[in-house]
C-alpha cells in the first residue's frame, strides 16, 4: 500500500477511535506507524478532524422540539388512562344531561348555530372534557400551512390568522371535534414548551351561548381556557399552563 | 458455576421510541441543520423522520439499523425538497440560499486547534452536497464509513474518495486567507 491509498483510507477513520477496531483500517494504521512522513499527516489530520467535529457537535439543537415529538407520539397511545377515561365520561355525561335540560333555553333565541355550553357543566368544562379526550392529533404535523391545508380539504373551520404570540409556537397536529349539535369545529395542538395548548376554532357563524362575553376566561380540572371572538368566528385556547402563560400567547 | 444468563425485556413501542429520539434527535438534527442551513427546516426534517419511523419503520427493532435509516430518510427528504426547489425555484428561497454567512460565532479550541464555527460552517456551504453530505456524517462521528454509504445509498468505495475529496477541498477554502479570490478547481470524473 503506497501512502496516498494509505491517506485515502486514513480519511475515513473517525478522530473519536470508533473505528480503533476495524480490521480495514488496521494496514494503514501500521503504515502510518512505520512512516514518519505519514504519522505526521495522520497527526494533523486528526487534530483538524477533532476540531471540525467539535464546532459541528455544538450547533446548538432546541430541547423543547424533542420534547413535543415525544408527546406527539406518546398521545397516539392505544390505552388511555382511566383517570382521563372516566372524566371525559363524566363531564360527557353531565354535558348531555345538561344541554337536554335547558339547552334550548340559551340557544333558540341564536339566529346562528350555538356553541354547547354544556350548561351545567359550563363552556371550560365542555372544553376541558374535548382537551382531555384528545388522545392523539387526527392529522399529526409541524406545519402550520399543511395544517391549514388539510383542515380545507376536510371542510373544518380554520382561523385566517393565528394570534400573534401563538404563530412562534410548534403545532403538533390538528383534528376535528365530533359536536352533538353538528357545529363545525377544528383543533389545533400546540407544544408549548413541553406544555400542550389547544386552539378550538368554530366554523364562522356560530355563536357564543346568549349572555356569554365576547372575551372570558375559565378553569375546569386543571384546564385554563380563554374565550373569545373575533368578527363572526369565535375561538377557545385551552392548555394546563397557567392564566398568565395562557395570556401571553393570546396576545 | 453456571454462566450469569442475560434477559433483555422486550422494549413497548413507546420506550423504542423514547431510547431512539433520546440518542438520536440532536446529531439527526445537526445533520439536517448542516443540509438545509436553517434551524426551522431542520426540526422538520428531524421530526418527520422520527414520525415516519413511528408510522413504517418501528419494525425496525435494531438499533443501528434503525439509525441509519433515519438519516437515510432526512438526507433523502432534503433532496427531494431541493429537487422541487429546483423545479419550482419562485416558491422558496432558503436561509441556505439567501445566506451562506450565519450569526453564531463560536470559539473553539479542541486539541490545541482553535476554529471559527463560522468559518467551517461557511466552508461547508462552499462544498457540492455530494460531498458535503459524507463529511458531515464523518464529522458527527456516529457512523462509520459503512453506513454512510449506506445512508447515501453508495458503494464504500464512493464513499471513501468523497470523504477525501471533500476533506482536501475543506482544508483549502479553511486555509485561504480573507479576502483571497477562490481558486475553483473542479474535482475529477468519479469512477
Amino acid at each position: 500500500m503506497n501512502n496516498d491509498t494509505a491517506k485515502e483510507i486514513l480519511s475515513a477513520y473517525r478522530p473519536n477511535g470508533l473505528d480503533a477496531t476495524d480490521p480495514s483500517f488496521r494496514e494503514a494504521l501500521e503504515q502510518a506507524e512505520r512512516d514518519p512522513e505519514l504519522r505526521a499527516w495522520f497527526a494533523q489530520e486528526r487534530k483538524r478532524d477533532q476540531a471540525i467535529a467539535s464546532v459541528i457537535g455544538q450547533h446548538p439543537v432546541q430541547s423543547h422540539n424533542k420534547q413535543a415529538l415525544l408527546t406527539m407520539v406518546n398521545m397516539a397511545k392505544p390505552v388511555r388512562s382511566k383517570l382521563i377515561l372516566w372524566r371525559s365520561l363524566a363531564l360527557a355525561a353531565c354535558a348531555v344531561l345538561g344541554f337536554g335540560l335547558v339547552g334550548m333555553y340559551y340557544f333558540k333565541s341564536s339566529s346562528g348555530s350555538a356553541i354547547p355550553s354544556g350548561v351545567g357543566v359550563g363552556l371550560p368544562a365542555q372544553l376541558a372534557g374535548w382537551a382531555d379526550g384528545i388522545a392523539a392529533p387526527e392529522h399529526p404535523s409541524t406545519n402550520v400551512a399543511e395544517i391549514q391545508a388539510w383542515l380545507k380539504n376536510a371542510g373544518a373551520p380554520f382561523p385566517a390568522t393565528l394570534p400573534k404570540s401563538l404563530a412562534g409556537v410548534s403545532p403538533i397536529g390538528c383534528g376535528r371535534i365530533h359536536t352533538t349539535d353538528g357545529v363545525a369545529v377544528s383543533v389545533i395542538c400546540f407544544m408549548d414548551q413541553g406544555h400542550l395548548v389547544h386552539l378550538f376554532v368554530w366554523s364562522p357563524g356560530a355563536n357564543l351561548p346568549q349572555g356569554y362575553p365576547d372575551h372570558s376566561w375559565g378553569n375546569d380540572h386543571g384546564w385554563n381556557s380563554y374565550v373569545w371572538k373575533n368578527g363572526d368566528q369565535v375561538f377557545a385556547l385551552v392548555s394546563k399552563v397557567s392564566q398568565q402563560d395562557l395570556a401571553g400567547l393570546v396576545t | 458455576m453456571a454462566r450469569p444468563s442475560v434477559t433483555s425485556k422486550a422494549m413497548t413501542f413507546e420506550e423504542h421510541f423514547k431510547e431512539l429520539v433520546d440518542r438520536w434527535y440532536e446529531p439527526l438534527c445537526r445533520f439536517a441543520y448542516s443540509l438545509s442551513r436553517n434551524d426551522s427546516e431542520a426540526k422538520d426534517l428531524t421530526q418527520n423522520a422520527f414520525l415516519k419511523w413511528a408510522r413504517q419503520g418501528r419494525g425496525l427493532r435494531d438499533s443501528a439499523r434503525a439509525k441509519t435509516w433515519l438519516f437515510s430518510v432526512v438526507n433523502n427528504e432534503f433532496l427531494d425538497q431541493i429537487r422541487q426547489r429546483t423545479r419550482h425555484p419562485a416558491t422558496e428561497l432558503s436561509e441556505a440560499n439567501t445566506s451562506t454567512i450565519h450569526s453564531i460565532r463560536e470559539s473553539n479550541d479542541i486539541a490545541g486547534q482553535s476554529l471559527d464555527a463560522k468559518l467551517v460552517w461557511s466552508a461547508l456551504d462552499s462544498l457540492e452536497e455530494r460531498f458535503r453530505t459524507p463529511l458531515v456524517l464523518f464529522y458527527l462521528q456516529d457512523h462509520s464509513y459503512r453506513e454512510i454509504a449506506e445512508i447515501m445509498d453508495v458503494p464504500i468505495g464512493t464513499v471513501m474518495s468523497r470523504l477525501r475529496r471533500a476533506k482536501d477541498q475543506l482544508r483549502e477554502v479553511m486555509d485561504r486567507q480573507p479576502g483571497e479570490k477562490p481558486t475553483i478547481t473542479p474535482f475529477e470524473k468519479e469512477a
